[in-house]
């Protein structure tokens, strides 16, 4: 096996599947982006200057992998899913929690579902600063922002969940009653 | 009972809660699969299969149905007279799919002329001079690369026999380009409705649901580059932006609604190729500015990997004095005694890149020094040479 591979894969793959499953929210297109990021940093490695820090040489890569994917899937299949209106079962497949969701608080799991509202900078944010636990200064460093610009990302991010829970929320509180009343 | 207010911290709580999700598949696994995806990257596609199939089933019923509805093999389409009102645009949309449908798909064909042009005469130059203009009309589109990373102005030169304004003509020819066969990524049209505001010189975009025409960008000199390149080139000053008729749209981390013109300088040209021999290339602007142009053609003998960009000045090209005669708009570049010029596509690609830059920097002319050759394709190198007008001419079927 490659040796850059070996310490590549030693050292950041973890984290970096991590980030890229909360990015797509699916487990399989996860790993199939896992594989581009590597392939993009394989091809590249030995252009590779050391003027950033490897590993937020390797997060610029799968965040711009990400983003690609995300590009490429709504232009081919979101034209072919409205033209059909399969919306709906597209929900559904994306709505699937992997089973280490699957066992934890309905707030948790409606958190998880609700994070698809984010955009793609507000989602970034969200899982470098709070599920990986990074610092501002770590996580500026990692995407390449300015603290600041890292600050009203996940301000903003905040106020987008908060919202959605909030609706939530309410919807159920409503149910709730109703079923109480019958 | 559920909350009704949730605080920020009762939502870091919670995403603190969320699980460490492993890739469980063996390294040695995901290392051949590598391997495998070096030569073929294909993601997985769940939904092409239901796709196929519905797409089928369609035909299949079209088929049968046609037999019900039309009893002879006339031409008519019931479709036909509801277009008829916008001739302009079907007139487009149907070159296109003639073009698209047409056997020898006359678009491909002239983009793949240009590229065994780029490697059957390695003398090729790239950029689109002001010669080359003529009576024509230059729209250039900056197109983003297949990884979304960088913005590539690409040039056509069109006739404009109906007289058409430049906005006219730029919307127009949106509809025409075909940025596939040019090895980018498929950018135009904008999924909504384009205008413009002659009185205020303003472009307004209105669009519908899907903003991936702008995406969500880490850098805001990437939409900046699109935005400005895009409005130099209508002649426009400001773009303002809509979605569903309300003004405004989120895009990644900006709230955008008008964004005003400014002027794409200082900018250094590098390469984005189709494989690491650079056997085909484009010129691409690097995104941000620089000081001045010795830091612009230093940093243009480096790759910028993160962005897939090469050097455009290769390792056998440098200068020892580089003069900048501003009253006269001229640049000279004195070639160090190191340097070994080849009458190849790397040195033309390296002199149209620094006559780019120096555009870029309001150069109108640059000399070359101590060349020690006469001629390397169509420049003489004792001579001044005139900047060109825009980067990466290519051809259209109209």
């Amino acid at each position: 096996m490659d040796s850059v591979f070996d310490e590549l894969y030693k050292k950041y793959h973890h984290d970096v599947f991590q980030f890229l499953f909360y990015m797509v929210s699916h487990k399989e297109t996860a790993e199939d982006l896992m594989q581009e990021v590597y392939i993009r940093v394989l091809k590249s490695y030995d252009r590779f200057e050391g003027k950033s820090a490897e590993k937020t040489w390797l997060f610029s890569i799968a965040r711009n992998v990400a983003i690609d994917h995300f590009r490429k899937h709504k232009n081919w299949k979101d034209r072919i899913m409205e033209k059909f209106d399969w919306s709906k079962q597209q929900i559904k497949a994306d709505d699937s929690l992997p089973e280490e969701l699957a066992i934890l608080s309905e707030e948790v799991q409606h958190l998880y579902k609700v994070l698809k509202v984010c955009t793609l900078d507000q989602k970034m944010v969200i899982i470098l600063r709070y599920i990986q636990e990074r610092s501002i200064i770590e996580t500026a460093e990692t995407l390449g922002w300015t603290e600041s610009k890292v600050k009203t990302t996940q301000h903003r991010a905040l106020k987008a969940l908060k919202k959605h829970m909030e609706e939530w929320s309410r919807e159920e509180e409503y149910n709730e009653k109703k079923q109480l009343e019958r | 009972m559920k909350k009704n207010n949730w605080s920020d911290e009762q939502l870091k709580s919670l995403l603190g809660q969320f699980p460490s999700i492993k890739d469980e598949r063996d390294p040695k696994v995901i290392y051949q699969r590598i391997e495998a995806g070096k030569t073929k990257y294909r993601p997985r596609r769940p939904w092409l299969m239901p796709a196929v199939a519905t797409v089928f089933a369609l035909l299949l019923c079209i088929v049968i149905g046609e037999s019900f509805f039309r009893p002879n093999n006339s031409n008519y389409s019931l479709s036909d007279s509801s277009k008829m009102e916008k001739s302009e645009y079907i007139a487009i949309s149907e070159d296109r799919d003639n073009l698209e449908n047409s056997s020898s798909y006359q678009m491909k064909g002239q983009a793949d002329e240009i590229q065994k042009q780029q490697t059957s005469n390695p003398l090729i130059t790239e950029a689109v001079y002001q010669e080359d203009v003529g009576n024509k009309e230059l729209l250039t589109y900056p197109i983003p690369d297949k990884n979304v990373q960088v913005a590539v102005p690409v040039s056509i030169l069109v006739d404009n026999p109906e007289n058409l304004s430049k906005f006219d003509l730029y919307k127009k020819y949106m509809d025409v380009i075909n940025e596939d066969t040019w090895g980018l990524e498929n950018y135009y049209p904008f999924n909504g409705k384009v205008e413009y505001d002659t009185e205020n010189k303003t472009v307004i975009i209105d669009f519908s649901d899907d903003l991936t025409s702008l995406g969500s960008f880490g850098s805001d000199n990437f939409l900046n580059s699109i935005v400005y390149q895009q409005l130099e080139s209508i002649g426009a000053k400001k773009m303002e932006f809509k979605q569903n008729g309300q003004n405004g749209v989120v895009v990644g981390n900006r709230e955008l609604n008008v964004m005003d013109y400014h002027p794409l300088e200082n900018r250094g040209y590098f390469l984005l190729s189709d494989s690491k021999d650079n056997e085909t290339a484009l010129y691409v602007p690097w995104e941000a500015p620089y000081h001045d142009i010795e830091t612009a053609i230093s940093n243009m003998s480096k790759d910028i990997p993160e962005y897939g960009l090469s050097a455009s000045i290769p390792e056998n090209i440098s200068f020892d004095k580089i003069i900048k005669n501003t009253d006269e708009n001229e640049l000279v570049l004195h070639f160090s005694n190191d340097s070994s010029l080849a009458e190849d596509k790397h040195t033309v690609r390296a002199i149209e890149t620094i006559l780019l830059t120096a555009k870029d920097f309001e150069f109108k002319t640059v000399k070359f020094e101590n060349a020690k050759l006469e001629q390397i394709g169509k420049f003489t190198m004792d001579e001044d040479i005139n900047v060109p007008v825009a980067a990466n001419k290519r051809e259209i079927a109209e």
